[in-house]
């Protein structure tokens, strides 16, 4: 099943009372790690939602490995991992219980990288579920998605309860699953550190809407942070500002890194950074946008 | 599909300590009472009958329900399950009271099987119209609704009796019961058709249901 | 094979890759027909992204640094001895520059300069 892309999604909207999905597209190459971010509330979950078929869409088209969700989804999931924000394992299960269970679920369930898993994250077999902490829950549940013939994995929220060290651990494990070049991740978090790490693509959400869905590294080169003040701002040229933040000493502006970098006298006072993911997202949401 | 009945049946046999606790108390109750099994009988099969719910209610709670969607045994597979196990379990359990009527209890006459079999086709015939309700509203929203679905009916016969013969007293009920036993009596395989003609109605609806829901 | 990443150098990370990798080669101590570690393993073990691999590895094969064998992996090019000769006398000749404008700012001769520069030579 070699195609170009693991998950295409086309136009998709979905319109509830108060808040709508509108016109989302975006698509992951295979064999790539994609962060998906957003404020809360942005409708990060209804759209993996939509993807995973939970919710019904309004409009769109979505093609998960290759197949059209339409279709012929159940053999399709024997190749997707899914990690949601919650442990969706009944609370009185153990893990061996969980073992038991998947093998009859996936055919391609493998119960020796199952329990490589459960020793190398620590998890106790006999111990219920309902014992774990919130930590432990979520190792489980990423164990369960890549014992099995996984090559798509789809994380909700998956590390946001987890503390700095096994963040790091899960995140080279992802790094682990990306090195079969068939394999691919589609991870959602508002940790966007963690993302800026791995990620090699990231789509950002805005109130239903995708802001931009780019290689990390065209970001990372293309955006910087220029602090100024109102009179140096104003000289600059308008098409290379995108957002801007007032404060009573001075602007900051998200800018284009090389065309101000240009422009920058060296005598001036004002300064230039490198924009990272979260400030990029922060001035976006935040800071008065400037469209040219 | 297998995986999930044994999830349940794994989920299940946690839940299933108190009430298998309260049934066996109630079958000794019985047996040195010497009294006749149709109260145990009637207990135990609403018990098993409902259990579905309790494993429809984990699923809920634990998200488990969301999750398998992203199995590969499909939506139905959720549907199917329960209602074979809302099967299973009553059915089971009056295989079970025949044969320790047969061998504990003075022995099987076509009256008490036959009575036997009508309170079990009762049982399904009442998971048949809650589970839809369940797969609908949920197990919590549906708590409600499936109180009313057994207090209203019986409201109603106690009101049917009252007015029929101006009292209730026991000799009333105990011939309305035989009116109707006897009219059972004569058609008596239609009852256990009705009942699963019933639940496979039922399935068809709770599968229409769980295809549009919405997690 | 040893290669560090600043994240706040200001040198795109590709870039930093591109010259490790490069110098290594330049100074021998990656041989021809050696391999190079997998853009994935690499992206993996210095926890940045595959793009970014991918691009110094594209880089460096556009230079002629190395070839890429699908199914098998990257290895060092045959050297291209006249480039890299070409680059080094770039580099020789920078570096008089400096030392040519620094003699002058302290008013040292010519004479004197190329004094320094026997002592310099003859003592490595």
């Amino acid at each position: 099943m070699n195609t170009e892309f693991a998950l295409e999604v086309s136009h998709l909207t979905k319109n509830y009372r108060d808040f709508s999905l509108n016109d989302v597209s975006f698509s992951l190459p295979t064999g790539c790690i994609m962060g998906f971010i957003g404020e809360n509330g942005a409708g990060k979950t209804t759209t993996i939602r939509s993807i995973l078929g939970m919710i019904q869409k309004k409009e769109g088209t979505i093609n998960i490995l290759g197949a059209s969700q339409n279709e012929c989804l159940p053999k399709i999931n024997e190749h997707l991992g899914i990690v949601l924000n919650e442990c969706t394992f009944p609370e009185t299960l153990t893990t061996s219980d969980v073992s038991t269970i998947m093998k009859h679920i996936y055919k391609t369930w493998n119960n020796t990288s199952f329990s490589n898993y459960m020793d190398r994250f620590a998890l106790p077999k006999k111990k219920k579920i309902k014992d774990f902490s919130t930590g432990m829950k979520t190792k489980l549940s990423i164990a369960a998605a890549l014992s099995h013939d996984s090559r798509l994995l789809i994380l909700d929220e998956a590390t946001s309860g987890l503390d700095p060290i096994a963040r790091e651990e899960i995140l080279d494990v992802f790094l682990e699953f990306i090195q079969d070049e068939n394999h691919s991740v589609f991870m959602s978090s508002h940790i966007v550190s963690d993302l800026e790490k791995i990620c090699d693509y990231i789509t950002f959400l805005h109130k239903g809407k995708i802001l931009f869905s780019e290689s990390k590294d065209v970001l990372l080169d293309s955006y910087g942070i220029y602090k100024c003040s109102k009179e140096e701002f104003d000289k600059l040229d308008a098409s290379c500002v995108k957002a801007i933040r007032e404060n009573k000493f001075g602007i900051e502006a998200l800018v284009s890194y090389n065309q101000v970098k240009r422009q920058m006298s060296a005598s001036s006072s004002s300064c230039m950074d490198r924009a990272s993911i979260e400030e990029i997202m922060l001035m976006l949401v935040k800071g008065k946008q400037c469209t040219a | 599909m297998k995986g999930l009945i044994i999830k349940d049946l794994i989920v299940l046999k946690g839940q299933a300590k108190i009430p298998l606790l309260i049934v066996a108390v109630y079958l000794c109750f019985t047996f040195f009472s010497n009294d006749d099994m149709t109260m145990y009988h009637s207990m135990g099969t609403m018990i098993f009958s409902v259990l579905v719910i309790t494993a429809l209610a984990f699923d809920e709670r634990s998200g488990w329900d969301k999750y398998s969607l992203t199995m590969p045994v499909g939506r139905n597979a959720q549907v199917y399950t329960k209602y074979l196990l809302s099967f299973l379990f009553p059915f089971i359990f009056l295989l079970f009271n025949l044969v320790v009527k047969q061998f504990l209890f003075h022995g099987l006459t076509i009256d008490t099987a036959k009575s036997m079999v009508l309170v079990t086709c009762i049982g399904v015939f009442y998971i048949a119209l809650v589970l839809p309700l369940a797969f609908l509203l949920g197990t919590e929203k549906s708590r409600l609704l499936m109180m009313l679905i057994i207090f209203v009916p019986a409201i109603a016969i106690f009101a049917y009796i009252k007015l029929a013969s101006g009292t209730i007293s026991s000799t009333a009920i105990t011939s309305i019961t035989t009116d109707f036993t006897n009219l059972f009596s004569k058609h008596f395989l239609f009852i256990p058709l009705v009942a699963i003609v019933m639940l496979l109605l039922s399935l068809l609806v709770s599968r229409g249901i769980y295809q549009r829901k919405e997690f | 094979m040893n290669i560090n990443i600043s994240n706040s150098n200001g040198q795109p990370i590709y870039e930093q890759i591109f010259s490790q990798i490069k110098s290594k080669i330049i100074s021998g101590d990656l041989k021809e027909g050696d391999a190079l570690p997998s853009m994935r393993l690499l992206a993996k073990e210095l926890k940045i992204s595959v793009i970014t691999t991918k691009r110094a590895y594209e880089e460096l094969e556009r230079e002629g640094f190395l070839t890429t064998l699908t199914g098998k992996g990257s290895f060092v090019a045959a050297k291209n001895v006249d480039f890299i000769k070409e680059e080094m006398l770039r580099l020789v000749e920078d570096s008089l520059q400096q030392a040519v404008e620094a003699s002058r700012s302290c008013s040292l001769s010519l004479e004197e300069l190329t004094d320094i520069l026997k002592l310099l030579y003859n003592e490595q």
